[in-house]
């Protein structure tokens, strides 16, 4: 042995390299040799274990739309084993697990998604229906807020536009309306020029509880398409909602609808334009024969009911008194002076909101009575 | 010249510590590589003896046909190859001065690929150990280093192999250190290190920068949770015991079998296996996708029971007839399936907010491994770097601490010495290692 070394100097490769140099190059080009063998191998083995995985989504979704849930978990959970980098079998997966009613798994799935693709619209769009669909209405809307603020490739703006409708939807369902006409007003700026957008956005407002913006954004559909029969109800119901009931009649009329609840608005509009002592154009005389036919319809109305049932008199005994004095001639002479007509038309409208649910589903006239005290509440004030 | 000659062999001569240091990155790479390559072998074999959806007849047939082969082999061929690898490795390095056979390594790929290929409820990773150390002890030997040098180089093949088997660099390390040396404070800890990180960035640039689960973040929702923790660590002990107890027994009852049966062993394991799989095919195999799926919370409640016990009895047949694969992997697989059960109850009838079931499943992953394999600061390791997730680890270690104090209490031979009694093998206590 050489002083210094530990290895035997009696080798016979080489005189100038030494043994262990050799070795170690031999080695590092089995290395190198193993390292593409291997790298071939590894790629070979994913490109196989896409093609499975695509087969096993397949199957889950044709399993998840047959409504075979557990073997739709199953198959969809093997392909996003496989190929652990596809979205849309994450998304799949977490479907497949909301749809079974498992909504901690399908959460924990789509968070686990989210933690590599925490911008996805379509990720937050998934975890924004799991909570929805579990009555957590702060995540819920907070994972919807993020979806529609996530990165949204330009040609899939209009599925952005449906994403914020499907929160203005949820957020009616949930009885948030001013958060939902803020959405809204949002989804307003950015309609595109076709009349459907527009249609559902009117719709939406009026849902909201703003019917003046949509009977608004209805009029601007009829002005580039007078005979649009959708545009046409809608409308109407806006007008109807707003106590615009000429314009709802009107409205309604064109819309052509025989959707029972048209019908009965149309009903209404008709009933209570006829009934409506403060209509416009209308001659003195006729006013006080209108008011005089409400106070003798409902003062009619309360007393058969009364009649019928004794339990109602708490809720209608004053309103009874006084329709019985409103009805005497001599109260009726004096509905020529305004403060008195007017304290007129609110009584018949108080009593007509006042009849119980006891006393059996209201007539047209009742009903129109009370759709004209809510139009006119600002007026008899 | 002759001075210029002499000054370039001089030169060119490496000196023994570079030497060594050079051929741990080679072992750390070859390792690596082999640890890779085991386990794109195995997907390989599965897809082929199984296909994408296998028939019952498929499944019953395919591990005793595998088994009778591997039997044969191990029987005649191989004999080293059967198990896990790890005690033999231990073996090896405590008792053998760290000298493998080339076909030790050999045999345990080639057998290790028909058994997990094969359907057998046995894990990659202690196979993957043993191709390592094999690996580098084949290495050491044919440079040649002196023997404490190829001693050395053992734990470093180790380290390097499991690191790239799991992607976890760190607890391959302690791995290394706290089960095959059994010196957490073994100077060759610099080694180690340099194998792991070695392998996994060989690993890394091979299968990607991937943990092998993807978990959502977990967290302690709740101080009472740590209860809950406890109660799976509490569960994981007991479920460790159980497991290492039937093990040694079944084990003991088919080495007490004659001679002459001992290359159809496997085979039986693999006709009960096959019966075993035509009812639940979800414990075949490593079995990852489904811890996948408990760690996503994606099991029902009975799914997971069901799955715990199968696999648990699943592993002690393949494993106790001779079969070639080791326990990390159905450990985890029956410690997540626990834990997830556990996740489930806790969150359905805790009056305290709880983390999802996936949370305990990671824990129960932990605390399983834990008892098991008795290497409780690998398992904390190996959990976070597998998940890549730091929040839950308080929970996991307390898991972690009962199960291990458990199963040290009521089995107080660890598993892998247990094993290697039984084969007549007794490692020495305290390990003599001298400082490299």
């Amino acid at each position: 042995m050489s002083e210094g070394s530990w290895y035997p100097s009696s080798f016979t490769l080489s005189r100038f390299v030494h043994r262990e140099i050799i070795v170690l190059v031999i080695l590092v080009g089995a290395a190198i040799a193993g390292f593409i063998v291997t790298k071939a191998s590894a790629d070979a083995a994913r490109e196989l274990r896409v093609r499975d995985a695509r087969t096993w989504h397949a199957r889950g979704m044709a399993h998840l739309e047959a409504g075979r849930l557990d073997e739709a978990i199953e198959a969809l959970g093997r392909a996003r084993a496989l190929d652990r980098d596809e979205r849309e079998y994450h998304l799949a997966f977490g479907r497949a697990l909301a749809a079974a009613g498992n909504t901690t798994a399908a959460r924990q799935a789509l968070l686990t998604l989210r933690e590599t693709h925490p911008e996805d619209p379509g990720v937050n769009f998934g975890l924004a229906e799991v909570e929805a669909s579990s009555g957590r209405v702060p995540e819920a809307v907070r994972f919807y807020q993020s979806a529609l603020h996530g990165a949204w490739e330009p040609e899939r703006l209009d599925d952005r536009r449906r994403l914020r409708v499907r929160l203005i939807e949820y957020l009616i369902a949930e009885d948030m309306p001013s958060r939902a006409t803020a959405q809204l007003l949002l989804l307003e700026a950015d309609l595109p020029a076709e009349a459907g957008p527009r249609l559902e956005a009117a719709r939406l407002f009026l849902a909201a509880g703003d019917p003046s913006r949509a009977l608004d954004l209805y009029r601007r559909v009829l002005e580039s398409d007078p005979q649009s029969a959708e545009a046409h109800t809608g409308a109407g119901r806006a007008a109807f909602a707003m106590g615009d009931f000429a314009a709802a009649r009107r409205h309604l009329g064109r819309g052509g609808s025989h959707d029972a609840d048209v019908e009965e608005m149309r009903e209404l509009a008709q009933a209570a334009l006829a009934a409506d002592p403060l209509e416009v154009r209308l001659s003195p005389a006729e006013r006080r024969r209108r008011l005089a036919a409400g106070v003798s319809h409902l003062s009619g109305a309360v007393a058969a009911c009364l009649a019928r049932v004794p339990q109602a008199r708490p809720a209608l005994a004053d309103h009874e008194a006084a329709l019985r004095a409103a009805a005497q001639p001599s109260a009726a002479r004096t509905f020529a002076d305004p403060e008195a007509f007017e304290s007129g038309v609110a009584l018949v409208a108080r009593a007509a909101a006042a009849m119980p649910d006891a006393c059996g589903p209201p007539d047209v006239t009742t009903r129109a009575w009370r759709l004209i005290g809510r139009a006119r509440a600002g007026q008899l004030q | 010249m002759k001075r210029l000659t002499a000054l370039s062999v001089q030169q060119l001569r490496l000196r023994e510590n570079q030497l060594f240091l050079a051929l741990t990155i080679v072992v750390g790479i070859l390792a690596g590589l082999a640890a890779v390559l085991f386990t794109l072998a195995i997907e390989w074999a599965s897809r082929l003896f199984f296909g994408i959806d296998p028939t019952a007849a498929r499944l019953f047939l395919v591990p005793i046909a595998v088994s009778l082969a591997a039997g044969i082999m191990l029987a005649r061929v191989f004999p080293e190859a059967r198990g896990s690898g790890i005690p033999q490795t231990e073996a090896a390095f405590h008792l053998d001065g760290g000298v493998i056979p080339a076909r030790v390594p050999i045999g345990k790929f080639l057998m290790g690929v028909l058994c997990i290929g094969g359907g057998h409820s046995v894990g990659r990773e202690g196979p993957s150990v043993q191709i390592g150390a094999g690996v580098a002890s084949v290495v050491g030997q044919w440079v040649p280093l002196p023997p404490e040098r190829l001693k050395a180089l053992v734990p470093v093949g180790a380290a390097g192999a499991l690191a790239a088997a799991f992607n976890t660099p760190v607890a391959a390390v302690i791995f290394a250190l706290e089960e095959v040396i059994g010196d957490m404070n073994a100077p060759l800890l610099g080694s180690t290190v340099v194998a792991s990180v070695a392998s996994v960035m060989v690993e890394r640039s091979i299968l990607g920068n991937e943990p092998l689960f993807r978990v959502p973040p977990y967290q302690l929702v709740h101080p009472a949770e740590l209860a809950a923790y406890g109660l799976l660590g509490i569960l994981g002990g007991v479920l460790a015991i159980i497991f290492c107890k039937s093990l040694l027994a079944l084990r003991g009852a088919f080495l007490r079998m004659p001679a002459r049966t001992r290359a159809l062993q496997p085979a039986m394991g693999g006709v009960a296996m096959g019966a075993i799989l035509i009812a639940v095919p979800q414990v075949m195999g490593v079995g990852y996708e489904y811890v996948d799926q408990a760690l996503s919370g994606g099991l029902a409640l009975r799914v997971l029971v069901l799955l715990c016990l199968v696999k648990l009895v699943a592993t002690l047949i393949s494993y106790a007839s001779g079969n070639a694969g080791g326990v990390f992997a159905p450990s985890l697989f029956i410690g997540a399936m626990a834990g997830a059960a556990v996740g489930t109850l806790v969150n359905q009838y805790a009056p305290f907010p709880t983390a999802a079931p996936g949370a305990y499943a990671l824990v129960g992953m932990g605390a399983l491994f834990a008892g098991i394999v008795r290497a409780p600061l690998t398992s904390v390791f190996m959990i976070f770097e597998i998940t890549q997730d730091y929040e839950i680890l308080v929970p996991l270690m307390v898991a972690n601490l009962l199960a291990f104090w458990i199963s040290k209490r009521y089995q107080p031979v660890p598993l892998y010495r247990a094993l290697l009694r039984q084969d007549g093998i007794e490692l020495p206590h305290a390990p003599e290692i001298r400082p490299v």
